[in-house]
Order: C-alpha cells, then structure tokens, then sequence
C-alpha cells in the first residue's frame, strides 16, 4: 500500500467532490430559479384568478343590492359561459322578469285588471301570486261593484225607511203627549175619587161607629125602659100601698076624730089634726090614684116607648150593619181607588218612557237617514273609485280554469264585457240573472232534486220581474221611444217563466236543459241587442 | 369573512404551502450544495492529512529503531524534515481547528522528544500510533457529513485503507520489535499483533470498500506479493514461536 493509491483515490475524491460542488450549485440555482417562477406563475395565475372571480361577483352583489333597493334597471355584462356568466345571465333574466313583473304591477295599480302574463315556469310563485291577485282583484271589484250598486240601493231604502220611521216616531211623539196629559188628568182625577172615597169611608166609619152607639144607647134605653116599666110597676104597687095607707089613715083619722070627738075638748085639736090628716089621707088616696092613673099611662107609655126602642134598634142594627157594608164597600173603593191611582201613574210614567223612546228613535231615524245619505254618498265615491279599475273578462277565465272573476269555467254564460252595458246597477242585475242561469244550468247537469232547482227558479223568475220592473221604470221615466215593444219582449219572458214554474211547481212538467237553453238564447242576446239600444236614451235623459 | 378573503385564503394557503416546501428544498439543495463544497474542501485536507499520516508512520518507524539502540539518526531527521514539511503543509490549509493542529504539533514535538531521550521504543511507537489515531480520527470527523455522493463513499473508502495501513503499520512496528528483540511475546504483545491483524483484513476486506479499479488490483497485488506473504510467515513465526523466542534464524519481517 503506496501513497500513489491513495493520492490516486484523492485525485478521484477531488474530482468527484468537484462534480458534486458543481452540480450543487447548478441545482441551487435551478431551484432558485424554478421556485422564483414557479412563485411568480402562481401569484400571477392567482391574482387573475382572483380577479375572475371577485370581480364578477362583486357586479353580481352589486346588482343583487340594486334588486333588493327596488332598482330593477342595471344588467351584468355576460363575457363567459363558465358558472359565473350563467350566474349573470340568470341574474339578467330574474331582473327581466321582475321588471315586466313590475310593470305588471304598475299596471295592476293604475286599475287595469286585464293584464295578461305568461309565467316564467310552473314554480314561478310570483307570478302565480301576481295572477292570483288580479284573479282576486277582478273578483273583488266585480263584487265591490255589485256590492256598491246593492249598497247604495239599500241606503235609499234605508234613508226612506228611516224618514218615514222619524215623521212616525214624531207622530207618535205628538200623541203619546196628548194620551200623557190626559192620562195626568186621569190620575188626579183618580186620585181625587180616592180621598173623596176615603172621606167617605170614614164618615161612613163614623156612621157606623155612631149608629152602633146608638143601637148601644137603644138597648140601653130599651133597658132603661123596661126598668121604667118595672119602676112602674113597683110604683103602682107602691101607690097601692100608699092609697092603702091613705085608707088605713083616713080610717085611723075617722077614728082618731072618733076619739077626738069623745074627747070633747081635749080631743079638739086633736080631732083637727085627725081632720087634717085624713084631709092627708084623702088627697093622698087622690094624689096615689092620680099617680097611680099617671103610672098606669106612664106603663102604657112606657110599654109602647118600649116597643117603638125595639123597633128602633133593630133599625138601628140595620143601619149599623148597613155602615159597616158601607164602610166596607168604601174601603175597597179606596184600595181600588188608590190601586188606580198608582195604575194611572205607572200608565204615566210609561207613557213618558214611550215617549222618551219615541223620541229616541226618532232622533236615531234621523241620524240613520242622515247616515244613509252619507252612506249613499260613500257608496258613490266607493264606485268612483272602483270604476277606475278596468276588470277583466274571458282572457283571465281562460287563464286559469278555476277561478274566474265572473263564476265558473264550465259556467256556459260568461260574464264579461260583451254582456256589460255601462249602466252598473243593470249590470249587476244582468251578473246577478247570468249567475241565477248558469246555478240553474249546473243544478240541472247535476241532476239536483226538485227541492233544489225550485228555490233556483223562483228566484230566477222573481228576480227577472224585480229588473224588468226597474227597467221600465227606467225606460218609463225616460220616455224611451221602443218603450212599448222592449216590455213586450219582457212580458213574454216573464211569462214564459211563470209557466215554466207553474209548470214546474204543480208538477205537470219537467225541467230539462231545453229550458236552460232557451235562457241561454234569450238572455245574452236580449242584453246584447236590445238593452244596450236604451243606454244611450237613458244617459243623455240623465236617468242613470 | 367576505369572499376575497375566503379566496385569498382559498389561493394563499396552498402558496404558502408551495413556498415553505420550495424553501425547504432550496434549503436542502443549499446543504447539498455547502456539504460538496464541504466536501471539496476535505479532500484537499484528506490528502494533507493522510500525507502527514504517511510521514509520520515512517517518522514511527526510523524513531522506534533508533530507540531501540540504532545509529541513524541522519535518517531520523531527514524523515522529520520531511514530516514537518507536509504538517506545514496541513497546518496551512487554513479549514483546520487550530487547536488541533497546535496539539497535533505540540504531540509531535513531544514524541520526538522522547526519542531524543532515548525513551522505550514501545513507548515512542505508542505515542506516534496515538498522535495517528488522532489523525485518522480527524480524517474520519472529515467524512461526517449529509450529503451522500460517490466522492464522500469513496473518502468513507479511503478512511478504511488508511486505517489499514495504520494497523498493518502497527502490525509491522510489533512484530519487528518481537522479532528484534528476539524474546518470548507478551500477552498484550500477543493481543496486539492478533488486533492490528483483524484491523488490517477487517478494513481492506469490508464491503462497503469502493475504490478505483486500479487500486483495488494494486492493494490484491500486495496481499498476492511476496512481502505480505512474508509478513504472514514472519506472523506465524511469532505465534508459533511467541512463549520461547528464538525468531531470527527464521525469518526477519519486512520494513515497510
């Protein structure tokens, strides 16, 4: 083992490390270079991708905030096919719809109803609402009209009704102040009778208490009577004794005058005084026989006081039974009286609060005919209003099969302009009559009972009447010239319509379609040929 | 977050991405560049270093006769000249650690020294082996590099068939002393010639070796000639002869 080996393994090492060092440096230098265009080709590529994107966005928001602020005018430039560009093209597309919808709306808010659109695809839910709301809108006018035209007819009424109602109300008024002052009158003439009754019920108390008193005293009398005659009796059998005494005393004189006598002149005075005393004895035998007369006709007397006192207390008892019924009698007539009174006054009081009704209503009357000629004139600017609105006729039928604004796709009388004559309280009676034919028509394809297309055709049949009425009132009031052959053309219907229902309603005829379509023929071609040649008259004569 | 930043983070994620990859492969291609300059560097260093060894083994060699009685002295100090000439030479390289190269000189200095003194062959012979082995060492912390290039396997290479030559070296310096000294061999002695033997066949015979055509046949030839042939009787002369002595009418070990 040499150095040469080694220096010879150096030289290569020397060698191979130069290698190594220069491909070293050409690979730092290639992925310097590499990295650096790598990084600028990606920042490059970035920034432009960035920029792709950020830009067209930002146009998108921007357009989109211009959406939502209202701003329907802007469009995006459409320069690629890539997501981006779709984006702008369906955004372009969404604001060309939401102008035309806008201007639809524009349109449907300057009263026109006859707009027609096509929708954007069966999702378009704006303009399924749009539709739908001009659908509703020609419905509501429709209805609104019908309604004003009804209103305003129901205002007269009502401002009639509710004049006729206040002049009623005052006439009532005006007699229930007369019916009030004499039934015032009435009470204090009831109240009167009712004191005078109680007076008189107390005097006839007071009869009756006087009258018992005396049939009291009567009794007491009869009594004092009847002591009477015992005293009588007593006093004749006293004056018996007292004339018996008389006797004995004058026989006692006799004999005293006897001794007297015999005792001469001692006996003289008392001889005298046995004068005296039978002088005594005998006027008082005349005096007893006196008294005793005078007690016999005081008996007589008294027996007969005695019978006229019981004649007289029974008359007394009556008339004391007689009070008392009396008092009695008085007694109800005073409740009654005073019961009457309070009737009268009640009645009074009554009649005032009538009367305060009365008066009530009548003022409410006026207030209600001033409200219905206020009504009438809010209707009018409501149908001012509402005639601004242009409403639309066969082309929304067909638009949506179901809901129309004038009744049903399968109705086969359509209501729309061709039947509308301008005067909108005929029209509306005109819907009203197409509506009552095609519920007829539809009562009849559906095979309803005869309960059901009864009150069908009698309303059909009442109401031709009730707007033929009108329209000759109207043609009358005019002096339409064809006055005379247009009622024929409604008698005849008319009539045709009560046999129809006479028929109908005494079962001798059945309802079949032909009848239907008779209507069918008859009214639309009526309204079209013939109502519409009295327009002009009416208008120009200031009728309508 | 609006969409530009969205995007900008959408674009600027992967670009930062593509950047701190591309700086990491710039930073790698930069290591692979700085490690072959590196590299280039070592080789120049690896030849002064393995010149150096090369001087020193034969300053080891003429030292260790002279230590062990020999006259030649003039020889001695024509080899240090020329030793000192090449370490000038590698101490001037300027890449190498001057602290090593002051120890490396300072060891020199020393070991030469001893052999003024007349010191123990063995001891010089050890002294100058130990100054090699820091050498090599040296030479091996050149090969410690990342990058992976045929120049660094062939440097790996080199690194064995320098501390072959070492351990042949070694081998050569104990036997010749054995064999000078005619004695009995110590057991360490015995350890030693048995060691650098296994450096020698382990280092030229390893199989990671990759070395120039011509060096491979010019390092069989050696092992094929007559001075290796000679080595291994001189070797088995020593073993077979190592507890009594008595070598020198046998064979005599070739001076390298």
């Amino acid at each position: 083992m040499r150095p040469p080996l080694i220096k010879r393994e150096l030289a290569v090492i020397a060698k191979e490390a130069d290698e190594a060092a220069d491909m070293g440096i050409n690979d730092l230098l290639s992925s310097i270079l590499l990295t650096a265009g790598a990084l600028l080709i990606t920042i490059f590529a970035s920034i432009r991708l960035l920029n792709g994107i950020l830009q067209p966005v930002g146009m998108v928001v921007r357009l989109a905030e211009d959406v939502c602020a209202g701003n329907l005018s802007n469009r995006l430039p459409v320069n690629s096919s890539d997501e981006i560009g779709r984006m702008a093209d369906a955004l372009n597309r969404m604001s060309d719809e939401l102008e035309q919808k806008a201007r639809l709306a524009e349109k449907i808010a300057g009263g026109d109803l006859t707009v027609n659109f096509s929708l954007a695809s069966e999702k378009d839910t704006l303009g399924i609402a749009l539709r739908s709301m001009v659908e509703n809108l020609n419905d509501l006018i429709n209805s609104i009209r019908e309604g004003a035209a009804l209103l305003e007819n129901m205002s007269v009424q009502i401002a009639d009704s509710s004049q006729a109602l206040s002049q009623g109300a005052s006439e009532s008024a005006a007699s229930l102040e007369e019916i009030s002052s004499t039934m015032v009158e009435i009470d204090a003439q009831t109240s009167t009778t009712a004191q005078n009754t109680d007076e008189a019920r107390k005097i006839a108390d007071q009869t009756m208490s006087a009258s018992k008193s005396g049939t009291e005293n009567m009794a007491d009398m009869t009594q004092a009577v009847s002591s009477i005659h015992d005293s009588g009796k007593q006093i004749t059998r006293i004056v018996k004794i007292i004339e018996d005494i008389a006797f004995q005393t004058n026989l006692l004189s006799l004999n005293a005058a006897v001794e007297a006598a015999r005792a001469g002149r001692h006996g003289k005075g008392f001889a005298v005084v046995a004068e005296e005393v039978r002088k005594l004895s005998g006027r008082s035998a005349a005096a007893a026989k006196e008294a005793a007369e005078m007690v016999s006709n005081s008996n007589s007397n008294i027996e007969r006081g005695a019978q006229v006192a019981g004649v007289t207390a029974k008359a007394l008892g009556e008339i004391e039974n007689g009070s008392i019924k009396t008092a009695g009698l008085l007694s109800e007539i005073a409740a009654a009286s005073k019961e009457q009174a309070a009737g009268v006054s009640q009645v009074a009081i009554g009649l005032s609060q009538i009367d305060q009704v009365t008066q009530q209503n009548s003022a409410y009357a006026e207030e209600t005919a001033a409200a219905a000629e206020e009504l009438t004139g809010q209707v009018k600017n409501l149908r001012e209003i509402v005639s601004k609105f242009i409403v639309a006729t066969g082309k929304q039928e067909e638009a949506d099969p179901h809901i129309t604004s004038g009744g049903l796709a399968s109705d086969p009388i359509k209501w729309g302009k061709e039947l509308m004559i301008g005067i909108n309280k005929i029209d509306s009676q005109h819907r009203r009559l197409v509506i009552l034919a095609n519920d007829l028509y539809h009562a009849l394809r559906e095979g309803q009972a005869s309960s059901a297309l009864q009150p069908i055709l009698e309303e059909l049949a009442d109401y031709t009447r009730t707007h033929f009425s009108y329209e000759e009132q109207l043609m009358q009031q005019s002096g339409y010239p064809d006055f005379v052959s247009h009622k024929a053309a409604h008698t005849k219907l008319v009539q045709k319509l009560e046999d129809i229902f006479q028929g109908f309603k005494a079962n001798r005829s059945g309802i079949g379609i032909e009848t239907f379509n008779f209507i069918k023929d008859w009214l639309p071609s009526h309204i079209m040929r013939t109502d519409k040649k009295y327009v002009s008259h009416l208008q120009s004569r200031g009728v309508v | 977050m609006n969409l530009s930043k969205k995007l900008l983070l959408l674009v600027g994620i992967p670009l930062l991405a593509f950047l701190i990859d591309s700086w990491q492969l710039l930073t790698l291609t930069h290591a692979d560049y700085v490690s072959a300059m590196t590299l280039k560097s070592s080789t120049g260093i690896f030849m002064h270093s393995s010149e150096l060894i090369n001087e020193l083994q034969k300053e080891r060699g003429l030292s260790a006769i002279y230590a062990s009685g020999g006259d030649n002295f003039a020889e001695v100090e024509s080899q240090r000249k020329s030793s000192d000439l090449i370490l000038a030479a590698f101490v001037g390289v300027g890449k190498i650690d001057r602290k090593l190269a002051g120890a490396i000189t300072m060891d020199i200095d020393r070991v030469r020294e001893m052999t003024l003194a007349s010191q123990a062959p063995d001891a010089i012979r050890r002294e100058y082996s130990q100054l090699i082995a820091r050498i090599l060492d040296f030479q091996a912390s050149l090969t410690r590099t990342d990058v992976s290039t045929e120049a660094l396997r062939h440097l790996n290479s080199l690194l064995l068939v320098e501390a072959a030559k070492e351990s042949l070296g070694q081998l050569r310096a104990v036997g010749s002393s054995i064999l000078e000294s005619d004695r009995p061999v110590e057991q360490g002695e015995l350890f030693a010639l048995t060691e650098f033997r296994a450096r020698v066949l382990a280092n030229l015979d390893s199989r990671v070796i990759y070395l120039e055509a011509e060096s491979v046949a010019a390092i069989n030839a050696l092992r094929a000639g007559d001075d290796w042939k000679e080595m291994e009787i001189a070797l088995a002369e020593i073993m077979s002869k190592a507890e009594s002595g008595d070598y020198l009418n046998e064979a005599a070990p070739h001076q390298t």
